[in-house]
């Protein structure tokens, strides 16, 4: 593994916050005593250090501050303050350049050239030109009433929507204009006196400082405003940024303000013109054309076909030799898709995406969906048609296709007006994978009546799968640990039958059954670690659901000896639960040992639970092997034999 | 990086000001990253949310004489650290060897460029963080996870920058073999 796949994986690592942590810090911020504004001034006038800082600031004020005070005496930069708080809604025109310190470089290249429509209460509208290289020309709807944002692209006739991530706006790094009056007047910044531009007498202030944290690569960082001195509102503002090595300054231009007008209807009434498809379907469409047919299996992004085709040139020309319809999208196609694939991945709070095992043909297997629990899914299907669905609709559809995973999934993120039809559904056409969402799901039911939908539907799907495979039985059950936490992801063993354990503990399998009232040796382990434990099960009689608690395992030593006392070195032996057998032939898998020179053995990881035979095998006489039986093992014992005498 | 950088500025400004509503902007916007990252530390749920929960009690309570100098996101996770640190050392010596890797939430969530994202190496990340002393994971996490520098990480552990780069290096080492091996 590359260093830098271990920095990506770690990452991108993520545990969600219960809704019960939500509640609690909700409570905790509701009952918290207000920390007043004098709180925060009192603190930061402790201190020699502040002390004197203050007196400085007086005098500089008193020097330098006089002209810039209205004949009333009122401070300019509090009143821009007060008038920034009050704007609710704005327009402005932004611009994004480079311009190079370098002459011999090009002075200034344009790259958007953006009108911005800013309200508090009906969201935020962008129509955006792209000037450049690749043309991402659209007109961007972030709308607070339904939560989501809408991004259509003329130019090649896409649409964007997903979950609404952020109030910000993600389309301006540096944040939004009002944000930042009232981010750069509330903290230290330098003033530059006044400039007069098209008649406007404007005053400005500017902050050069690299904020804590920002990236190591920027080497200096700018940020100017301008206000208009007979409103005192921000007329114009300019954010610069100079990364290290690079001798370009990226600047981004707010101007043209208008404050608190009246805003065009189509500003928050998105249109998506008819003929226009999403952009994930397009790009996952694109990605299949350049691989035989299959999505990506896991999740959309270009590295498999830059592999593939060496590069983005290479994907370039592939995409140029298809004489396909969606094509014509090119490579920006998939960039975009990639993008929005990933945004959703981020903020949806429902997301799935079967892309390793639906491919273009499997039209009514559910290919990927997203949402959140107040609006409905957007589903999009093996073929890449795509819908918006309500949840109940969306069960219909996977249960008459018979795609179980689907449901499971569902059922671990659905709400709870859902859960018995998912239930029954499931019991309908779920398969063994099924059974453990089930089970976890009917141990969470409060109502019983609930709970047993999930049992019946259990029950449903051992008996179709009884009758599908007669010379087994469907065993299910749930591993513990001795302090009663579940053990993820552990493995039972019964007989020949191997399954693994979901990540509460849950398991079923096809045990496999001869005569129902032998017994035979079932063995649970963690996966990785010293709890395990044994037990015996026979079909007859064993209980439907097998609670299964893990202890510590414990350590077995001893010497083998001859009737003279000599060591025997060589020897092999083995821990069984069943006295006949040859030493650990059975179970468990590699509890066999050989004596070392001066005839030790040792045996770690021992489970408890039954007893056990320790078998010296005698390489002298084939049919003759000496046995000493262990009872009493007890968990987390190092339990040591003595010298065992062997004829 | 920049569009956060300024948020986490007005964020830190409005809390520094003793605006009420800061805090609980704050914590909507890292109450995933903090859960994240006390969940790999302790490898209990519960106790996770118990260190974020104490990490935002303290910030109420102390609220008039914290002022927050830092970036955001790197206060908040050493805070986390600090204190999941402290949950650690009270639980030692008693039944800590029985987690349960997978059961505490922890996931790996896939990247649109899909680099780094093998399933198999996502599905034992959680279990191969489990395995290292808590001193390195601790490093391991806040420097990749949290971004922090490992001068920030020496202060917030109590031990020199060589001490916490060799339980980095130490740590990086022993997951590298872990999650290359044939587990």
């Amino acid at each position: 593994m590359r260093p830098e796949n271990l920095d990506k994986l770690i990452e991108h690592l993520q545990a969600q916050p219960s809704h019960d942590l939500d509640r609690r810090i909700d409570a905790l911020l509701n009952s918290r005593p207000g920390i007043t504004p004098t709180d925060s001034r009192t603190r930061a006038i402790r201190g020699c250090i502040a002390k004197l800082a203050i007196a400085a600031a007086v005098i500089l004020a008193v020097v330098v501050g006089i002209p810039l005070f209205n004949g009333d005496g009122s401070n300019v930069w509090a009143q821009a303050l007060e008038n920034t708080r009050k704007i609710t809604n704005y327009t402005f025109r932004l611009t994004r350049t480079e311009k190079s310190s370098d002459p011999g470089q090009p002075g200034e290249i344009v790259q958007t050239d953006d009108t911005w429509y800013v309200s508090a209460q009906r969201g935020l509208y962008i129509e955006h030109h792209a000037v450049g290289e690749y043309d991402y020309s659209n007109v961007f709807y972030e709308l607070p009433d339904s939560n989501e944002w809408i991004k259509v692209y003329s130019a090649t006739q896409e649409y964007e929507r997903g979950p609404r991530a952020s109030s910000f706006g993600f389309e301006m790094p540096e944040g939004l204009p009002k944000e930042a009056v009232l981010s750069l007047l509330g903290s230290d910044y330098v003033e530059l006196g006044t400039k007069t531009v098209g008649g406007r007498v404007l005053m400005g202030v500017r902050n050069s400082r690299i904020p804590d944290g920002a990236s190591e690569d920027v080497a200096q960082w700018n940020n100017e405003l301008w206000f208009d001195r007979d409103t005192m509102l921000l007329a114009s503002r300019e954010h610069s940024v100079l990364y290290k090595g690079s001798g370009t300054w990226h600047v981004t231009k707010q101007d043209r303000f208008q404050y608190n007008v009246e805003f065009p209807s189509h500003v928050s009434n998105p249109k998506i013109p008819e003929g226009y498809a999403p952009t994930i379907v397009n790009g996952l469409r694109l990605f299949s054309e350049l691989s035989d047919g299959v999505y990506p299996p896991w999740s959309l992004g270009l590295s498999d076909l830059h592999q593939k085709f060496g590069g983005r040139a290479g994907v370039e020309k592939a995409i140029e030799k298809l004489s396909t319809p969606v094509a014509k999208y090119g490579y920006d196609s998939l960039t975009r898709a990639a993008d929005f694939f990933h945004g959703v991945v981020q903020a949806s709070p429902e997301f799935a995406y079967y892309g390793d095992r639906v491919t273009a043909t499997d039209a009514n297997q559910v290919l990927m969906y997203w949402g959140d629990p107040c609006r409905p899914c957007e589903v999009v299907w093996g073929d890449l048609h795509m819908e918006t669905l309500s949840r109940e609709q969306l069960i219909e559809s996977c249960r008459a296709a018979g795609d179980h995973r689907c449901l499971v999934d569902l059922l671990e993120k659905s709400g709870s007006a859902q859960i018995p039809l998912l239930a029954a559904c499931l019991g309908e056409i779920g398969d063994l994978s099924s059974i453990p969402a089930l089970l976890r799901h009917a141990d969470l039911q409060q109502d019983t009546s609930i709970a047993d939908v999930f049992r019946n539907a259990v029950e449903a799907i051992r008996l179709r799968e009884e009758q599908r495979n007669p010379s087994s039985a469907v065993v299910w059950g749930r591993l513990f640990y001795a302090n009663g936490r579940s053990v993820s992801h552990g493995c039972v063993h019964i007989g020949t039958a191997r399954a693994s354990a979901d990540r509460d503990g849950y398991f079923v399998m096809m045990a496999p059954c001869g005569d129902p009232l032998v017994e035979q040796v079932g063995y649970a382990h963690r996966t990785l670690g010293a709890n395990a434990r044994l037990f015996r099960w026979a079909q007859a009689g064993a209980p439907a659901y097998l609670t299964i608690t893990l202890d510590w395992t414990c350590t077995v030593t001893g010497r083998v000896v001859n009737q003279a006392g000599d060591p025997l070195a060589g020897v092999h032996v083995g821990l069984c639960p069943h006295p006949g057998e040859t030493a650990g032939q059975n179970w468990p898998d590699g509890n066999r040992t050989k004596t070392d020179a001066q005839g030790h053995f040792l045996f770690e990881d021992v489970a408890v639970g039954l007893p056990l035979n320790l078998v010296v095998e005698n390489p002298d006489k084939a049919e003759g092997s000496f046995c000493v039986r262990i009872d009493d093992l007890a968990a987390d014992q190092r339990r040591d034999l003595g010298d065992i005498r062997v004829e | 990086m920049a569009d956060s950088l300024w948020e986490d500025k007005i964020l830190v400004g409005r809390f520094n000001r003793g605006d009420p509503e800061a805090l609980r902007l704050i914590y909507a916007r890292y109450r995933v990253d903090l859960v994240t990252l006390a969940t790999a530390l302790l490898f209990d749920k519960a106790q996770a949310e118990d260190a974020v929960h104490e990490v935002f009690a303290k910030l109420v309570q102390n609220g008039a004489t914290i002022r927050i100098a830092s970036n955001l996101r790197g206060y908040l996770l050493r805070a986390v650290a600090n204190t999941a640190r402290n949950m650690n050392r009270l639980r030692r010596g008693r039944d800590v060897a029985q987690s349960d890797t997978d059961g505490v939430g922890l996931r790996v969530v896939p990247s649109p460029d899909g680099q780094a994202m093998q399933a198999e190496h996502c599905e034992m990340l959680p279990w191969a963080l489990e395995q290292l002393p808590y001193e390195q994971r601790e490093v391991v996490l806040l420097r990749h996870y949290g971004g922090l520098r490992f001068r920030a990480i020496a202060k917030c552990q109590g031990v020199s920058v060589g001490a916490a780069q060799a339980r980095y290096r130490y740590g990086v080492d022993k997951l590298r073999s872990l999650l290359d091996g044939d587990l």
